[in-house]
């Protein structure tokens, strides 16, 4: 089934954008996207965890909880695996590369709050595209890439809307959300 | 040093203990919260049965069927009137649409099967017996199972009973399309095509568990 | 702290959707509908009260290091006995949730809560707590999904009201237009309210004063 890849990647990057259609990880994506630097820091760390995580969580749900009859544990494991999973990446950057720890280490403890990466733990369970590991962790990079898409693009904007003047009631998260607005439009299109 | 040891440690047992007592708090809510089918389970779904009397009949899990199981069979009475027989059929958790439960409502005088419909849903969404059998495939797309739905539903008892014996798959019965058109004005949800095979599978059991049980000795 | 003012600050002053934009995930994707708005707003109430009773039981007994994951342990637990509930008496509701309902678990609020509130308050006002600011998400979370429902499929909980309907309500970009109005209305409420405090406060100082200067 390897013609699906590129549907899913179509899907999980932009006609199910995380953040913009499927509203997972809206927290970052209002918080870290000030600016353009740290906005691609937090996509890329976002990335690498939503794959890793597919990669672990959707063969321990297929072939130990489902076997074993244990899939209403299945929110424990997939939490204890996130939290876990964060710690250990952050652990092994902070030792191996300083500058990497910089760029993406900040972000980090962030992440396992993140919705978009129980998200994708979640909906590679459910959804129709996702057959096998491969998909699942074809689901997690694509869609993680869309996340980092949004927020950079956000970012950019906001950076310029520093500079403009807002209607007072509107100031702060509302004329944040209008700007998400016209981009959710314009992912609706697809 | 010795003092880091300690609070890592009891760092350590705290959460083990927390996670060991969590786990068996969920396994017992598990097993309380568990659902298990009783004939109230058949009353109020089909509206000519309305009125019957339900006695469970033992059921009969000799032989292993795919996709799913049979969890009650009861029969009903009614002076005056035709038996049914209403099963309960649990198919399998599929991915994520969750186990999904469908009553049959088979008519025992005509050996007719007259009505289906979801106990519990997997998904969103509902199924409509009377669409699908509107619906369901048949003429120029013949195939076994449409021959045999089309048997099942006529009615009339010997061509109930042909079916029942030349029955070999409901697969391609009912178009995918039957489910999602039937989703209650609620956009399609994921498990929706999952919610068709689930709907294949309580048919090929039930028709499989009747005719082994009912059908067969005569 | 007195239960009037946990009251006031869960419902409107520290309203966790209006106020802390917290928990925006689910209030962005279920206000398609209002009966939506109000299923999940009792889950997250109920996964509330008992993770901050509980975590607030706790509070001394759990090492400050290691307080995070085990508070996420404790709320995961909680939304795992949700669902069962749910799956077993309301089925329908817990379909329409899907996904979002496992979801609750990272759910700003109650993190945010265990941290703010319930590991530095006793027992009973975190569960207060827990309860208000559980009741204050799904007030606005309903009534997001009231002012959606109307305008995007022209019915309220599901009763057909006209055939007038605009789609873009129900889409994604609806979602966050409304968000954005919601705020907004909100914020002039609230600095309306907070000057209106102000100047009650300011006559009644008046008076106090008066009154001394009398004496």
């Amino acid at each position: 089934m390897l013609e699906m890849i590129p549907v899913i990647i179509f899907t999980a990057m932009l006609s199910q954008n995380f953040i913009l259609v499927q509203f997972l990880g809206i927290c970052p994506f209002l918080g870290v996207s000030k600016n353009t630097d740290s906005a691609f820091g937090m996509g890329m760390a976002v990335t690498v965890v939503m794959v890793i995580t597919t990669l672990i969580t959707y063969p321990i749900y297929n072939y130990i909880l489902v076997p074993l009859g244990f899939e209403y544990m299945e929110i424990i494991v997939f939490i204890f695996v996130i939290a876990s999973l964060v710690q250990i990446i952050e652990i092994i950057l902070k030792k191996t590369s300083k500058s990497l720890y910089e760029a993406m280490g900040i972000y980090l403890p962030l992440i396992t709050t993140n919705c978009a990466v129980l998200g994708v733990a979640e909906l590679v369970l459910t959804s129709n595209l996702v057959h096998n590991l491969l998909d699942a962790c074809v689901y997690g990079l694509f869609g993680g890439l869309g996340f980092t898409l949004a927020i950079v693009l956000m970012s950019g904007m906001r950076e310029k809307l520093d500079s403009a003047r807002v209607p007072k009631p509107l100031e702060g998260f509302p004329i944040t959300m209008i700007l998400a607005c016209f981009m959710a439009m314009a992912f609706g299109m697809f | 040093m010795a003092k880091a040891k300690e609070t890592t440690l009891r760092c350590v047992t705290t959460l083990a203990v927390i996670a060991v007592v969590c786990a068996l708090l969920l396994s017992v809510l598990n097993s309380v919260l568990y659902v298990s089918a009783t004939p109230d389970d058949l009353i109020g779904l089909y509206s000519a049965v309305d009125g019957y009397e339900w006695e469970v009949v033992d059921v009969n899990d000799d032989q292993p069927y795919s996709g799913g199981k049979v969890i009650l069979v009861a029969k009903g009475t009614m002076d005056g009137k035709d038996d049914y027989l209403g099963l309960l059929v649990q198919t399998e958790k599929n991915g994520k649409l969750n186990e999904s439960t469908y009553a049959m409502f088979i008519n025992m005088n005509t050996d007719a099967l007259e009505y289906a419909a979801f106990v519990t849903e997997g998904a969103t969404g509902g199924f409509n017996w009377q669409y699908a059998k509107e619906h369901s495939k048949s003429g120029d797309q013949v195939s076994t199972g449409a021959t045999a739905l089309t048997g099942l539903l006529s009615g009339d008892k010997s061509n109930s009973q042909a079916a029942w014996r030349e029955w070999e798959s409901f697969y391609g019965v009912i178009t995918d399309q039957t489910a999602l058109d039937y989703t209650d004005a609620v956009p399609a949800k994921t498990g929706a095509t999952r919610t068709v095979t689930a709907t294949y599978d309580a048919f090929n059991i039930v028709a499989r568990y009747y005719y082994d049980n009912f059908v067969k000795g005569e | 702290m007195k239960a009037k003012d946990i009251a006031l600050d869960g419902l409107f002053r520290q309203n966790p959707t209006l106020k802390l934009v917290l928990g925006t995930c689910p209030t962005l994707a279920l206000t398609t509908a209002a009966m939506n708005g109000v299923g999940m707003g009792l889950a997250v109430t109920f996964v509330l009260i008992f993770s901050n009773a509980i975590i607030s039981l706790l509070r001394n007994v759990i090492p400050s290091k290691v307080r995070i994951p085990a508070y996420i342990l404790i709320i995961a637990t909680f939304v795992t006995i949700t669902r069962m509930v749910l799956n077993k008496f309301l089925p329908s509701i817990s379909a329409s949730l899907g996904t979002y309902l496992p979801l609750i678990v990272v759910n700003c609020i109650i993190i945010g809560r265990a941290e703010a509130f319930a590991s530095k308050n006793p027992v009973l006002s975190s569960a207060l707590d827990g309860l208000f600011m559980g009741l204050g998400f799904m007030f606005a979370l309903t009534l997001m999904g009231i002012f959606r429902e109307i305008l995007g499929s022209g019915s309220v909980f599901g009763v057909k009201l006209w055939d007038f309907s605009i789609g873009f309500f129900v889409q994604p970009a609806g979602a966050l237009f409304t968000y954005a109005i919601f705020i907004a209305v909100y914020s002039l409420v609230y600095s309306a309210f907070l000057r209106a405090a102000n100047e009650r406060k300011n006559k009644d100082g008046l008076a106090v004063k008066g009154a001394r200067g009398n004496a």
